[in-house]
């Protein structure tokens, strides 16, 4: 009979801690550089002439159309035969910001979306250029609406984040499913594994309702 | 002030402007009356570069806008243009919504901007709203703080697109009287109304649309009482007609 002991937990409480500062590390990198690459893509895609916006459309079908793990190992394997060698930490975070950042996008743009017709009239009428009205009128809306499929985004990428074990980075999950093959400990680690991850994606859902209750009273539009 | 040389509006093959030509005095005001439909918003946001002409020429100022060389931005902020949904920034309060245009693109000092504003908003008697959000206003309020917004940019020309036509008649009143006060200020503007009264009062000069050409302008007192045109007889009429009708039906119930 197999008998749960979690002491094997506290001897392997370092390498764990490790694990979790690497995955928190790339997970917040991945998350910020995604946010940044959908808030582009999505001014492509909805405030720039033809070329830029086939050229975002064309990221975004690319991303969301071929395997994570593949874009992971494609980063990892291929980019050094371009000449680019990078450590497997910032592969990891490239092809998770890239991934995400098509994710992010889409969200985004349903926002952009729903933002009226008219407040790019307003703000074109008052001298605005297409990246002030962007930056200052359109996408602040827009993001108020999508406050929870966004975070949605961000939860994906912690889970995700998990992948990068593949291409030989220490992470939460690498620390976990060796510690657990290692000591034939499967049921200790990845319980410890479902509360951390857990953890992690519940303070991400946490925050986005939290900030979903803070801007929800001053985004509709006035109408008589 | 502005000039119209030969416009002309499509959007694909639907003709909306056709052979426009007028002008328009500095400090003059101009009524642009016609039924629905007939372009008359789309007169207006030609001439502040919102939307191309298909042909002809705009000058506004002796500079023409429809030339590629210009800087459309800044023709913007030379013709200031308040619409009928008010389309304040839901986002900001009444302060920012007046404040931002003048600081992003004018790059006015901060404290010259913030003085502005709130002259501004003495002016149009809403300085207690100052930290309001949009969805804390009226629609009389709401498009007084629109008006306001455009006036901090400071432009030649200030053009109304049925500013009315979203309020009940006492907010139309205070927002026909802030109109009224800008006038007086000389400054030069067009005004794309239903109200009758308000157009024979304050216009200089009346241009009545159909179908998108100008069938006749000229003075108030001219197109109103000896209209040179059927199209405009009838117009009048039956805008005159139903604003009775409304006035009846309001007494009947009261
Ligand atoms: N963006 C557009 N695309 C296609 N047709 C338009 C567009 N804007 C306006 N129109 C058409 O142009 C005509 C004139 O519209 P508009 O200028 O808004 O008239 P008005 O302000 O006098 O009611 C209408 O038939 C309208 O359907
Ligand atoms: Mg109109």
């Amino acid at each position: 009979m197999y008998e749960i002991d979690f002491n094997v937990i506290a001897d392997t409480l370092p390498t764990l801690i490790k694990g979790i500062e690497i995955t928190l590390f790339i997970s917040l990198i991945s998350s910020l550089a995604a946010f940044l690459i959908g808030i582009t893509v999505v001014f492509l895609r909805t405030m720039c002439t033809t070329p830029f916006r086939a050229a975002g459309t064309a990221y975004v079908e690319i991303i969301r159309n071929t395997p994570l793990l593949i874009q992971i190992y494609f980063v990892y394997k291929a980019l050094p035969g371009l000449g680019a060698f990078l450590s497997p930490i910032t592969c990891g975070i490239i092809a998770l910001s890239i991934y995400t950042g098509a994710y992010i996008s889409e969200v985004l743009r349903s926002g952009v979306n729903s933002v009226n017709i008219e407040q790019y009239e307003a703000a074109k009428g008052l001298g605005f250029n297409r990246l002030q009205s962007f930056i200052l009128i359109i996408f602040p809306q827009a993001i108020r609406v999508v406050i929870p499929p966004l975070g949605s985004q961000f939860i994906n990428l912690v889970k995700n984040s998990s992948l990068v074990s593949f291409i030989s980075v220490s992470d939460l999950f690498y620390v976990i499913y060796k510690g657990a093959v290692d000591d034939f400990r499967f049921f200790e680690f990845f319980l410890v594994g479902v509360v951390l991850y857990m953890t992690l994606t519940g303070i991400i859902a946490l925050a986005s309702n939290l900030i979903e209750k803070y801007v929800e009273f001053h985004g509709k539009e006035v109408r008589t | 002030m502005i000039r119209l040389e030969n416009v002309s509006k499509y959007y694909k093959s639907l003709c909306v402007l056709k052979d426009i030509n007028t002008s328009m005095a500095k400090g003059s005001i101009v009524a642009l009356i016609g039924p629905s439909g007939c372009g008359k918003s789309t007169l207006l946001k030609c001439i502040n570069g919102l939307t191309p002409v298909t042909e002809g020429k705009i000058f506004v100022d002796n500079v023409e806008i429809t030339s590629r060389k210009t800087d459309l931005n800044k023709i913007r902020t030379e013709v200031g243009i308040v619409f009928q949904q008010f389309n304040l920034f839901p986002h900001l309060t009444v302060r920012e919504n007046i404040n931002l245009a003048p600081l992003k693109v004018k790059k006015m000092n901060k404290n010259d901007v913030e003085i502005q504003t709130m002259y501004l908003l003495e002016k149009v008697g809403l300085l207690d709203k100052i930290d309001k959000y949009p969805d804390q206003l009226s629609g009389g309020q709401a498009q007084r703080v629109a008006i306001a917004r455009s006036l901090a940019m400071q432009p030649k020309v200030m053009m109304f697109d049925e500013p009315t036509s979203a309020l009940d008649p006492q907010m139309t009143q205070e927002v026909l009287d802030t109109i009224k006060s800008l006038s007086k200020e000389g400054m030069t503007m067009v005004v794309v109304t239903h109200e009758m009264g308000f157009a024979k009062e304050i216009a200089d000069k009346i241009i009545f649309l159909s179908r998108g050409r100008i069938i006749e302008e000229g003075s108030p007192t001219r197109i109103f009482n000896t209209p040179g045109n059927e199209i405009t007889e009838k117009f009048i009429k039956s805008i005159l007609k139903s604003k009775n009708e409304i006035l009846h039906t309001q007494n009947e119930v009261g």
